[in-house]
């Protein structure tokens, strides 16, 4: 051989194999030593998936030995006295018939047989009989793998949530995050809280009999506090937890929730009298016509609402004005009995 | 691109042929430039896969390696009567059972999922190596879909790999990559899986050898052996490797062809073998005498049923040796074909034939040895590994959009 050629290794084998057919021909093999040998092998492969047709071919070695139509099978003896001689006469009369049956027997055992033996031939074949169903288990893990793993291939899942992302990053910039005190704001733009006290006594007055009142964005709770000095059973809610938590600490039933949500809440004809003071302008103008409707279902028939205006747009969470006319026609659609505008507070009753 | 391997075990002190193939690619990637991470267990031993690494990140050759605690370790009286029933069982078992055994078998490592959950998409691609344990079972679930995912199955054919449990595994990843053609073959026959793949093989050094005075002295650290010729067997003695079989055939084969050849075994028997006048067993060498040992033989005999590669197959054909391969294991029987560098045998009678010609006729043993290095220097050279390799990552698709469902 010369020294770069490749060795071709099926003809290597091929010569291998042919040797050792001539050992095994010539006995150089002991009976059992290439099974024995063979042990590992077989312990180790054993797990490999074999199609277990034993019984069935058990079966028809049983099928093919009992495959025998002779005539000379069928049984003449007989007990009675000269009785074998008249069933071998009677055979001999009738045997162009027997051996049509028989022969049709036959015929017809050949055909079972050869659909016996196509049947497992069919069902020793693995990928025949159940090629159908193995092509939907694998449509069926395709699929599968296909969601489990769908993020990557579905780019429009991935624009989708980055668009989302960055709506709520515009949304989050929109918000108010003030790094101030509330407080010294609401001195700047309302008053001091004296000067407040002074302002909402009036306003506090017109809820007497009108328990309980609700003081939707009560802030410091001025309102709160005149109502108890009168006797007037009243709470307050706030978005602003500080403020709300401030409120409390004074002694003021005083909730942080959005007041929108908070009268949502309330039950029907439950109160007597609902603030909005210095509100109004702050709210969108859905959430005003959410409070209106609100206020229409809260208060009991003969209840007060009253809104005020606020400082307008020095008011950072000022919004839009909201004009004394376009309220009371709110208060009037929303079925209020009476409205009444004094010095730009809307004063009306259920 | 920045890839993170995640694999069983990692590091200076684990043996084992995927450990090491996962190895191998992480180190020659990172030093190509890229950023290499690699995710796997604190263990370094699979049998009961102990903590022995502390948990934590360190640099090893250039690749941040992040280690996972094993939550416990692997009990035999648990796992053997669990996994003599569900891999090897007579029966097949229902999916909760698999999973369980998948659980025991481990390495259990509670933390995996979320760390992928949260570190995917950081990533370019996330490269998983072998498809047995824990961590392709419950990490490709958790990276698949978030980054393009590429699964070494590192695969043969063993009763563990008709367990249904795994036909999710094989469908999971966007890639798959094999190891020889045969183990491609293997997985697609078994998972009828239609994914992008690739056989990348395993690289070896082609400039070693050994020389006259260590082949030398491999010979004289063998007392009885002298100058006879011998085949070699390297690697673990275990059944399951064939070795049992091989000492079998030997014997049969020196009672029937008397003659002074001898077997030197190179590594360590998990059992004790019963003595034998011609069978040397040398127990773990320092790799440059493994080479002396392989250089100085006649033929190196592989007779392992199970391998997705035989990297010591290859290490032999580059010192240009021939090879007597155990033709029933369809990788070594493949190799063989391809090459020409060694004679792939079915039973004793082939494995006698084939001796037979080997050591009379020294020419053809000669030409097959050549042939092998030939085979060996086209195919598993390191560099044009790693280059096919990178061409193929990219290949698979630009990363997926970073997808973060927002929690408001």
């Amino acid at each position: 051989m010369e020294s770069d050629e490749t060795p071709v290794v099926s003809d290597v084998l091929e010569r291998l194999r042919a040797r050792v057919e001539e050992r095994r021909a010539s006995g150089a093999y002991p009976a059992g030593l290439e099974h024995d040998l063979d042990v590992h092998f077989r312990h180790i492969v054993e797990h490999r998936p074999v199609r277990n047709l034993d019984a069935l071919h058990k079966a028809m070695a049983t099928f093919e030995d009992g495959l025998r139509f002779d005539v000379a099978m069928i049984p003449t003896g007989s007990r009675v006295p000269g009785g074998q001689v008249l069933h071998q006469a009677a055979a001999k009369l009738v045997t162009r018939q027997t051996d049509w049956i028989v022969q049709q027997l036959r015929e017809f055992a050949e055909s079972v047989r050869v659909i016996l033996w196509t049947m497992i031939a069919t069902l020793d074949d693995p990928t025949h009989v159940h090629a159908e169903l193995t092509a939907q288990i694998d449509a069926i893990l395709d699929r599968l793998a296909y969601y489990e793993r769908s993020p990557a291939d579905a780019p429009m899942l991935g624009s989708i949530v980055r668009r989302l992302e960055e709506l709520e990053a515009a949304e989050a910039r929109r918000q108010l995050r003030p790094w101030y005190r509330p407080e010294p704001l609401a001195d700047e733009l309302r008053g001091s809280r004296e000067e407040v006290l002074s302002a909402y006594r009036p306003l506090a007055e017109r809820f007497a009999g009108c328990a309980p009142v609700a003081d939707l964005g009560s802030g410091r709770g001025e309102l709160l506090e005149l109502l108890g000095g009168l006797g007037v059973e009243a709470s307050g809610v706030d978005v602003d937890a500080e403020q709300a938590k401030a409120a409390a600490g004074r002694g003021l039933k005083v909730d942080h929730d959005d007041a929108v949500r908070w009268l949502a809440a309330t039950a029907p004809e439950s109160l007597g009298g609902i603030a909005l003071l210095a509100v109004a302008e702050s709210l969108s103008a859905q959430e005003l016509l959410d409070v209106v409707a609100l206020a229409a279902e809260k208060l009991r028939p003969g209840g007060t609402m009253v809104v005020t205006p606020g400082p307008g747009d020095r008011d950072p969470s000022y919004q839009r004005p909201v004009h004394p006319a376009y309220l009371t026609f709110l208060f009037r659609e929303a079925g209020f009995a009476d409205v009444a505008v004094e010095d730009g507070t809307v004063i009306a009753t259920r | 691109m920045r890839i993170l391997f995640v694999v069983q075990r990692y590091g200076a002190l684990v043996p084992g042929g995927a450990e090491l193939a996962a190895r191998e690619f992480a180190t020659r990637l990172a030093a190509r430039g890229h950023a290499t991470e690699v995710l796997t267990s604190c263990a370094v031993s699979y049998v009961d896969w102990a903590n022995a690494y502390p948990p934590g990140t360190e640099e090893l050759d250039g690749v941040l390696v992040h280690r996972l605690p094993v939550s416990e370790p692997r009990s035999d009286r648990i796992f053997g009567p669990m996994h003599a029933r569900v891999p090897f069982g007579r029966h097949r078992v229902p999916p909760f059972m698999q999973r369980d055994w998948m659980r025991v078998q481990g390495p259990n490592m509670p933390g995996l999922a979320p760390w992928l959950r949260e570190h995917a998409t950081s990533f370019d691609r996330i490269v998983f190596f072998t498809y047995l344990y824990y961590t392709a079972s419950a990490g490709l679930p958790a990276a698949a879909g978030l980054v393009p995912t590429v699964l070494h199955p590192t695969a043969h054919d063993e009763p563990p790999l008709y367990l249904s449990l795994f036909d999710i595994t094989y469908r999971l990843p966007k890639a798959l990559a094999f190891l020889t053609e045969e183990e491609a073959e293997l997985v697609a026959n078994r998972f009828h899986v239609r994914l992008p793949s690739t056989v990348t093989g395993l690289g070896v050094e082609l400039d070693v050898a050994a020389s006259a005075d260590q082949t030398a002295a491999f010979r004289a650290g063998l007392p009885g052996l002298g100058a006879r010729p011998y085949l070699v067997y390297v690697g673990r003695v275990d059944p399951g490797k064939g070795s049992v079989e091989l000492f079998d055939f030997f014997s049969a084969y020196k009672r029937r062809n008397p003659s002074d050849l001898a077997l030197v075994v190179v590594g360590d028997p998990v059992e004790p073998m019963p003595p034998h006048p011609d069978i040397f067993i040398t127990g773990f060498v320092p790799e440059a005498m493994k080479r002396a040992a392989m250089v100085g033989s006649l033929a190196l005999v592989q007779p392992s049923y199970f391998e997705s590669f035989s990297l010591v197959l290859v290490e032999a054909w580059a010192l240009a040796k021939p090879a007597l391969v155990q033709g029933r294991c369809h990788v070594l029987d493949g190799h063989a074909r391809r090459s020409g560098g060694g004679i792939p045998y079915r039973g004793f009678a082939e494995f006698e034939a084939a001796l037979d010609l080997v050591r009379s006729d020294p020419g053809f043993a000669g030409a097959m040895g050549r042939a092998g290095r030939r085979y060996v220097e086209r195919r598993y050279d390191w560099d044009r590994i790693i280059a096919r390799y990178e061409v193929f990552l990219e290949r698979i698709g630009a990363p997926a959009p970073a997808v973060r469902l927002s929690s408001r």
